[in-house]
Order: C-alpha cells, then structure tokens, then sequence
C-alpha cells in the first residue's frame, strides 16, 4: 500500500438476501429468500489523516459499507485492505450491562475493545471526568437516559486507541455540547494522524466535522469530494428530486407540499399540471405556509371572480400574519385601496419612460415590480426592466438577476440570472458582485464553490461594499475558498469596521465643505476611508493629489489612486477616463477614455455622458456620430450635467424659435418651465453625476417630451436607441482584447489591482444621497467643478506639511503590496 | 479453502491475542448476572451448596432411597448433565448478536465464553461437591480425584463442541432453540442421574450407552460415587467424543460464520 492510503477498496461487490415476495418459491424448506444487491463495484481510497462522512438515504448501504470496512462483513467480491487497527463504534450502547455500573461498564466496555483492565483503570478518572456524569457514574447503567449513556460510550471511545475509526450515527444522540465535543474529539484524532469515517444524516455535522465526503446511492459512490460541496449536491438532490419531495408533501410536510406545486408549475421533473400545482397549493397553505398562500392568492386574484377574490385577500390576510412581506404588501395595498394612487404613480412613470432613457426605464421597472400583484404585472415588471437593462442600466440587471432566480414574470432560470450578474459585475457592479458571491457561496441554486465565491466577494470588497469587506475577511480567517491567512483577515476587518463609519466621514467632510470651514486634518480622513476602498474619497484625494490642493502635487499617485477607485463604476470610472483624455499621470489615451466613459455612463454618471456626448461630436476615438451625441448629451442633461444643459437649451431654444416660426405663435408659457424645474433638480441632486440616484421623482413632462426626436413610440422603441450603447460596448470589448493597444494595458492594471485594493462601491452611494439631497454646490460645472473637489477648496487654506503628503501615497502602495498573494490564492 | 487444522491454529491465535474481549465476555456473563443482589457473586458458590443441600435432606427424609448415599451420587452426575444441557441451549450466537453485527473481533469468542461461563459453575460445584465429600468422611480415590480435571477439561471440549453445532444452526433456523429445549428433557432422563446405569431396563437399557452424555456423567459417578479410577472405555469414549465433536463443530461454525452478521 502507498505510504498515505489506510483504506484500499477495489471493485467492491455485496448482495444481501432478502424476501422478494414477487419471486414466488414453493415449498416449506425451500429458499425464499433472493439476492439484493448492495453495492455494485465501489472502488475507495482513504487516505491517513482524513475525516470523511459518509451521507445517503436510508437502507442506501452506509452501515454496511462501515461494516465491510471494519471487517464485519465479508464483501461477495473485492478487495478490502485497511491498514492499522480499526476500532468500530457501530452503534455507542453497544455492550453495555444495565446492572453494572457506569464505572464497571467503562472497563467492560474498553475491554470489549481489547483495552487490558489495568491499562483502563489508569483512565479511569479522565474518563469519568470526561463523560460529565457526576454522582451517575457509579449507579446502573439501566438508571440512565439515552443520552447519558451516548455521553458515556463517546468518553470511552475517547480512550480507545486505534488508527481508524469507524463511527455509525455515533453524533447524532446526546445534547448540542456533547455533539460539539464529540466532533471536536474527531478533529483532534486526525490531528493526530488518525483517520474517521463515520455516517451521518446531520449535514450541518458532516460540513463542520469532515474533510472529505462520500455519497452512496444507486448502489455506487455518486460523488466524492469536500464535504461542504456533497453536502450541497446532496441536499439539492433531496429537494430536487421528485420523489423525495412527493412522499414528503404526502407525508404532510408543508415546505415539501409547497416545493411539489412549484416542480408541477415550472414542469421541473415532471409536467406542467396546473390541477396538481393548485391541489398541492391548497394543501400547503391548509397547513398555513405563507408562500403558499401567498401564490395561491395570486392564482385567485386572476381568476377574478368576487369569492375567489375575497378568499384570496382572507389568504393574503393569513399569510400576511404568518410574516409573508409579499403579502402584507398586497393585503395592506388592498385594504387600504392605495391601488389608485400607485396606478397614477405608475401612469406617470410609464410616460416619463416614453423618453427610453435608461434610467427611466429603470426606475418604472423597478415600481412595475415593486408593486406587481398577480403574475402578469410581474411580466410587464420584467419586460420594462429587460429594456432598461439593454439600455445599459446597471442597476436593472441585479433585479432581473433577481427575478430570473426566483422565477417571477419569466420562466426561472438560475443560468441567465448568473449571466446577468457576471456581465454586471464585470462593468464594475458591486452590489452584482456580492450577489454573485452570495450565490456561489450559497450553493442552493448553483454548484457551491467558495473559492469563485471569494474572488466575486473580494472584487466587491474592492469596490468598497462593506458587506462584502466582511465575507472577504470571514473566508480568509476560516480559509474558505482561499488559503487561511489571519493577517489578511485582520487586515480586512480593520477595512469593514473602517468602511462602516465612512458614513460619518462623509458626513464631516460634507458639513466642512457646507459651512466653509477648514481643518488640516481633512486630507487625513480621505486617506483612511480611501483605504478601506471608498470610492468617493479615492476619487477626491486623486482629484488633491492632481491639483496639489493640501498635499503635494503628485500626478503619479493621483492616477494610481483613481486605478484602484475605478474597480468600481460610476464617478471613478468617468474621472479615470479624463485622466485618460487629459494625460494627467498617465499618457493620453483617447480609447481607453472612451470605453471608462461609457462604463460610466451605464452607471448614470452625467459628466461621463457629456464627454462621451462630446467625443461622438468631435470623432474622438470614433466615428462622429450625431445620434450618440444627441442621445448622450440630453442624458447628461437628465441627468443634471450644467455644461449639457447649455447645449440641450440651445437646441431647444432652436427648435422652438423654428416653431414659433412656423406656427407663429409665441413661446409657449410651459416651456420655460421645464427647465426652471430642471435647474431647481440640478441643485437638489448634486450628487447626480455619481451615479444612480434611485429616487423615482416624477419630474412632470416637461424636461424630457421636447427633445426625444423619434423616441415617442413607448419605452419599448427607444430602448433600441438605448440599445446602441450596448451593442457597441460588447465591440469595444472584443477590440480591446485583440489589438494590443495602450488601453488594454491599463484596464489590465486595473483589474489586476482589483484583487488587491479598490474602491468604495457606487452602489452605496444612493443611500447616504438620500439623506442629504441639498448639500449642493451649485458651482458645479460638468467637468472639473466636481462637489468633491469643490469641497477641498474649503480646507485649501491651511496647506498640509508637503512631506507628508508625498509620503502618503507610498504608504498607499506598500499597503497594497502585501494583499497581493492574498488576490491572487 | 484454508487447511483446517491451520484454520484452527489461527483462531487459537486470535482467540488469545483478544483473551480481554474473552474475559470481559465470561465477566460480563458472571459478575453482570448477579450484580443487583447482595452477595453477588457468592451465588456462584452458594448455589451448588444449596442444591447439594436439598437432594441430601430430599433423598434421606423425604423421599429416602434405599441407595447409600444417594445425594453423592446424584450430586456427581447431576452438574455435568446441566452444563451439557446449557451448551446446547444454542443461543451462544444469536443472544450475542449484538457483538457480532457491530465489532470486528474473532466471533468463536461468543461460543467459548458463553460455555466457559456455564463450565465455571460446574468447576465451582465440582469443588464444594469435593469439599462436602472430604468432610463428610466418604472414601476418596485419591488417582481418580487427580483424574476430575482432566475428565472436566475433556468435557469442555465436548461442550464446546456441541454448542458450536447447534449455535451455528440456531442463527439459520431459530426453530432448533425450541426443539433443543424439549429434547434437553428426554436427553435428562435418558441421562443415569436418578437412577444407576444397572437400573435400567428395556428400551432404556439399549439406548443409555448410545447417549454421549452417559460417557461423562457414568466418569464422575466412577471418580466420586463408586471411588474408582473410571473404567477405560469411559475414559477413552469421553477423549474421542470430545475430539469428534470440538473438530465437528469448529469446523461447521468456521463454515457459516461468515453469513452470522448478515443473517442476525
């Protein structure tokens, strides 16, 4: 045998004799009995050192296959070889004497296991320490309780020395600390070079316990590897299968009854049977499942007579108080008649999205679902959000990744969900990021796979998304998906426990800039929020570092800084690209401009808007291109751009001189308004360029009916317009990877970086915006007169010691450089 | 197919390098049985002292026999027929089916120390019965008192042998441990307990010397009873009837026990 292989198993063959009363036998002394085979060529390695848990169904074999490897039982063909002594602890009463007592019993029982009678006195008292039995040790063992006498038989088997150890549902008796005990016992044997192999049904145990897993089925080894991925296969297979999930419904499980009508609505497994998806609905909201009740209240309200109605808002009601929030939801919109309100809310959204702007698109979407009731609103949902994701909208994708998983308004599929993340997160979406990591993590709808699951988490955490922060430096400390590193770990949790107060940061630094006051130490609370990859901060030191406002000019640092930000979308990656337009600390670099503008433009930001407007204007880097630049510049505008608006104003200025013209009529008192509200907007949103603000304000019909030529034909027909960006993006992409331009090289940097250090994540944004729409700066201008730097101006006065701010970004670096190894485990 | 005889010398090894499974078993079967009373394990001793005590007030006042003596003779052929009769019990294997199905270890372990449990209170009678005889001032025929031992040791064999044989067939037809209880009874009184092998007469007369049992009771009542060293033929018939039936019955359980975990 090799040096590491305890267990050898080749070609294993066993058949018990059973009663098949099928196979008729005549006769009273004849044999009734026929051959049911067991396992049918199993071929096993164990290596020393392994915990490996043994999981399937009942009567699928795992006691036996213990019993074959204890020799207990001899396999009908095969061969079994195991090295060491084996100690099997099939079942923990074994051969235990009810009379005796429990001291007595430990020496009988080690006996049984060959352990002398002086070589056990000598333990006695640790055993007896270590079973926790108190007075009980010395009363008859038939005295006690089937978990005293677990607890007993565990502390015995503690002593019991042997290589191997063969354990048969031994865990699953006595309370939590026991069971605690008993796994951490495990762990210390194979510490200690020894190996285990034990049965459990307790999959939370297997994945805590064991290294490795082995799953017997259809009298073979289905699947064989680490025990948290059979675990998953295994339970997924469980809910999954067909059977399993039918003889569970029947046997009154409400979760299983619930499972069954949607395989009967989805035709997983079996066909699409809407009686059966009715009647096993009925059955499980009888037993009160909220979901259940949830759906079957969806299937009445369409079916829209006044009893199935009033039954459904009665099921709703229940399911509701059973703690549903779908359903409070719909039972509170029924109740309270807001159905009114949210359809004017709706009507005016659905006209604001006329325009096909994205964003608009986006936020209609989002309402269409928020509020959907009944199933065909969710596909209504489903389609405006499509369009707005074709359009480039970022934020639309993680909800329709959303809605594909769960299966609503369209036919689940966990595949295109997956799509739809990855292509998200790879523009730079951190919240599609973490999502993907949950995901991967998760295991439930996909394959789990930690180590995919740390490399999305650790892109995310890179974007500055706290939560992801935290998952990066969980799974660095317990070494899930990536190699255990403690110091990363502490590293990482100093980054989340940092990044949750960037709140406040950002308050500070917001209030100094409002009342102008100024305070040397501002340049220092950047720093520390830009080390725990806060984009915004980032993008505001980058911008000092540029300017040598408060610290030294350092044009170097100041691009390698908005590298690391524009790992996420959004603002950073718009500033990074007029770092690539101007030069500033890189060469110029109009491409490489081009393709971080339109990232950016995906996530809303208007300044990345007006210079991508600018470029299909100029040809920069293009084909002029008047389409793009007119549908880029009112987007700008939209999106609150100064130097946008200007030019959308003259256009409309034009046109309506050319109406006015033509009609000889004169200007329309409404439309000056328009833009009054659209300036007043301006001032409110000043944090519009960073991106997406998810506010769905119904900004009346005036800024966007003017100007949208051609786009009046319903969100749907625009979104072609909208599509134009896209289409062009996946080009860009494939560009980019074939010539070997000066762009590839620096999104390489980038992504690379990415592993290493980041950004704060866009995504976090809208929630501190909401709180402080009106912190303003009017000043704004498009391209330089960002609120971020405008900030800085306050606190200008008191200069920063200049060595201090050279060596600063230095320390940034060799910060960073530590993280690599762990980027790249 | 392994030799035999080499088979037998394995598990002679294995039955020694596990004699603490072997022990723990014959404790677990002694000290377990008679722990909740309080002299416990006294009861060994005491039974047999007991059970001599109420043949002898038995066959002196109650029902006196004319026989000198009786209650030495009963008491001599009365211990080997009970040991015979508790080795072909045959539940040896299946009131162990616990052990066999849950441990690896040599399975003759259970037979052995199921019959080494019943031969130790035969040991023990053997020695009050002997203590009793001493001091009650009978003749002893100190050679054949030298010959106990090895007739005891013979008679372990034969045990053995005969609970390997109908323990083994036990775990496949569970009617036999039914059957062997009844025909204990006839086996019993075809036994010269209560009555002298020159008693009996007809049928029973023929059929008394083809029983084994007589071959070893018939040696204790020549040892203790009649004071002689016990004819040669008993002698040799108790040697061969214990080689015939240990080889019999280690090699008919070495056969099957492959399947005991399977079937129990």
């Amino acid at each position: 045998m090799e040096d590491d292989v305890v267990i050898r198993i080749r070609g294993l063959r066993k058949a018990y004799k059973i009663i098949d009363p099928s196979v008729k036998k005549i006769g009273l002394l004849s044999n009734k009995y026929t051959d049911y085979p067991i396992f049918e060529g199993i071929d096993l390695d164990v290596k020393r050192g392994d915990i490996v848990g043994i999981l399937g169904r009942n009567g699928c074999g795992k006691s036996t296959f213990l019993k074959i490897v204890s020799q207990i039982v001899e396999p009908d063909e095969g061969t079994v070889e195991v090295e060491g002594k084996v100690a099997s602890i099939l079942e923990l009463s074994m051969g235990f004497h009810g009379d005796l007592s429990g001291r007595d019993n430990i020496v009988l029982r080690s006996e049984l296991y060959g352990i002398p009678r002086d070589e056990v006195r000598k333990h006695i008292d640790e055993i007896v320490e270590y079973s926790d039995l108190g007075v009980f040790i010395d009363n008859p063992v038939r005295t006690y309780s089937s978990g005293m006498r677990s607890r007993l038989a565990f502390a015995i088997m503690v002593n019991v020395d042997a290589d191997i150890f063969l354990v048969d549902e031994a865990l699953s008796t006595g309370d939590m600390a026991f069971a605690s005990k008993a796994s951490e016992h495990l762990k210390n044997l194979v510490r200690s070079g020894k190996t285990v192999l034990f049965t459990s049904h307790s999959l939370g145990t297997i994945q805590r316990t064991c290294t490795r897993a082995i799953w017997i089925s259809e009298r073979t080894i289905r699947m064989d590897g680490e025990a948290s991925e059979v675990c998953d296969a295994y339970a997924r297979s469980i809910n999954d299968s067909v059977e399993e999930t039918m003889s569970l419904a029947k046997g009154g499980s409400s979760s299983a009854q619930y499972r069954l009508s949607t395989f009967y609505r989805d035709g997983n497994g079996v066909e699409r049977n809407h009686e059966e998806q009715r009647k096993w609905l009925e059955e499980a909201a009888m037993r009160e499942h909220p979901m259940a009740m949830d759906e079957l209240a969806d299937i009445l309200m369409s079916e829209g007579t006044a009893e199935s109605v009033s039954r459904a808002i009665d099921l709703y009601q229940r399911a509701a108080e059973n703690g549903n929030f779908d359903a409070r939801r719909k039972y509170a919109t029924m109740y309270g008649d807001t159905h009114e309100d949210i359809e004017t809310l709706k009507e005016m959204m659905a006209k604001l999205a006329e325009s096909g702007y994205p964003f608009d698109l986006f936020n209609y979407g989002s309402l269409l679902y928020k509020s959907a009731l009944i199933p065909s609103e969710y596909e209504e949902a489903f389609k405006v959000l499509t369009a707005a994701s074709e359009a480039g909208w970022l934020e639309a994708d993680t909800l329709l990744a959303q809605m594909y998983r769960e299966g609503t308004g369209v036919d689940r599929s966990i595949e295109k969900s997956i799509q739809i993340l990855e292509d998200s997160a790879n523009r730079g979406n951190s919240r599609a990021m973490s999502s993907l990591g949950d995901l991967f993590l998760d295991g439930k709808f996909v394959q789990r796979d930690p180590v995919r699951a740390y490399e999305w988490y650790l892109k995310s955490a890179c974007c500055g998304y706290a939560k992801s922060q935290y998952q990066v430096a969980v799974m660095l400390s317990s070494g899930l998906g990536v190699e255990k590193d403690e110091e990363a770990a502490k590293e990482w949790f100093a980054r989340y426990s940092s990044s949750m107060v960037n709140d406040s940061r950002k308050i500070v630094l917001d209030t100094y800039k409002k009342r102008g006051l100024r305070d040397p130490r501002i340049p220092n609370l950047l720093k520390a929020s830009s080390l725990c990859y806060n984009t915004n901060s980032m993008v505001t030191l980058a911008g000092k570092y540029s300017e040598g406002r408060d610290v030294k000019k350092n044009p170097g640092a100041a691009f390698s800084l908005m590298t690391k930000a524009a790992v996420a979308g959004g603002q950073p990656r718009a500033r990074l690209g007029e770092m690539y337009m101007d030069g500033v600390g890189v060469d110029p670099d109009p491409v490489a401009a081009k393709k971080l503008f339109e990232d950016a433009a995906a996530f809303g930001d208007a300044n990345a808007m007006y210079r991508l407007a600018m470029m299909y204007k100029d040809g920069i880097a293009c084909e002029p291109d008047q389409d793009n630049y007119r549908m880029y510049m009112r987007m700008a505008a939209e999106r609150g751009s100064r130097d946008a608006k200007e030019v959308v104003m003259k256009w409309d200025d034009r046109v309506r001189r050319r109406r006015a013209k033509a009609d000889g009529s004169d200007r329309p008192e409404g439309s000056e308004r328009p833009y009054k509200n659209e300036s007043k907007e301006g001032a409110e949103q000043p944090k519009n360029d960073n991106g997406e603000k998810e506010t769905p304000v119904p900004k009346g019909e005036g800024p966007v009916s003017p100007g949208s030529n051609g786009s009046k034909e319903g969100y749907r027909g625009p979104a072609k317009d909208g599509e134009k960006p896209r289409s062009e993006r996946p080009k860009n992409d494939g560009g980019k990877s074939g010539t070997g331009n000066p762009k590839k090289n620096g999104q390489k940097g980038n992504s690379d970086r990415s592993n290493k250090g980041g950004a704060k994540g866009n995504t976090q944004r809208p929630k501190n915006d909401g709180g402080k729409s009106g912190t303003g700066n009017p000043k704004k201008n498009g391209q330089k007169g960002n609120s971020d730097r405008s900030n800085k101006g306050g606190a200008r006065g008191k200069s920063d010691n200049p060595k201090k701010g050279a060596s600063e970004p230095n320390a940034n670096k060799e910060k960073a450089k530590p993280e690599h190894p762990n980027g790249d485990a | 197919m392994e030799n035999p005889f080499a088979r037998i010398a394995r598990s002679t090894r294995d039955v020694w390098n596990n004699r603490v499974i072997l022990m723990a078993m014959v404790r677990r079967n002694t000290a377990g049985r008679y722990k909740s009373s309080y002299i416990g394990f006294a009861w060994h001793l005491i039974m047999p002292v007991l059970m001599i005590v109420v043949l002898y007030i038995t066959f002196t006042s109650i029902r006196p026999r004319p026989l000198e003596d009786f209650w030495v003779y009963l008491s001599a052929g009365m211990f080997p027929v009970t040991f015979i009769s508790s080795c072909l019990r045959g539940n040896a294997v299946t009131r162990n089916a616990k052990y066999i199905t849950k441990m690896h270890f040599p399975r003759e372990i259970v037979v052995i120390s199921s019959v080494m449990t019943d031969f130790l209170t035969v040991v023990f009678a053997y020695v009050v019965i002997i203590m009793v005889i001493l001091l009650s001032g009978q003749y002893v025929n100190w050679t054949g008192m030298l010959f106990i031992p090895v007739e005891l040791l013979l008679m372990f064999m034969f045990g053995l042998g005969c609970s390997y044989i109908v323990s083994t067939i036990t775990v496949f037809i569970k009617d036999i441990g039914y059957f062997m209880s009844v025909a204990m009874r006839l086996v019993f009184w075809i036994t010269p307990t209560f009555f002298l092998v020159s008693e009996a007469k007809g049928l029973l007369s023929s059929i008394v010397w083809y029983n084994p049992f007589t071959y070893y009771v018939e040696t204790f009542h020549d040892i203790l009873y009649y004071g002689i060293f016990p004819h040669t033929e008993l002698v040799l018939m108790s040697v061969a009837l214990a080689v015939v039936f240990f080889l019999a019955g280690i090699m008919i359980f070495f056969h099957y026990e492959k399947r005991f975990p399977e079937v129990l």
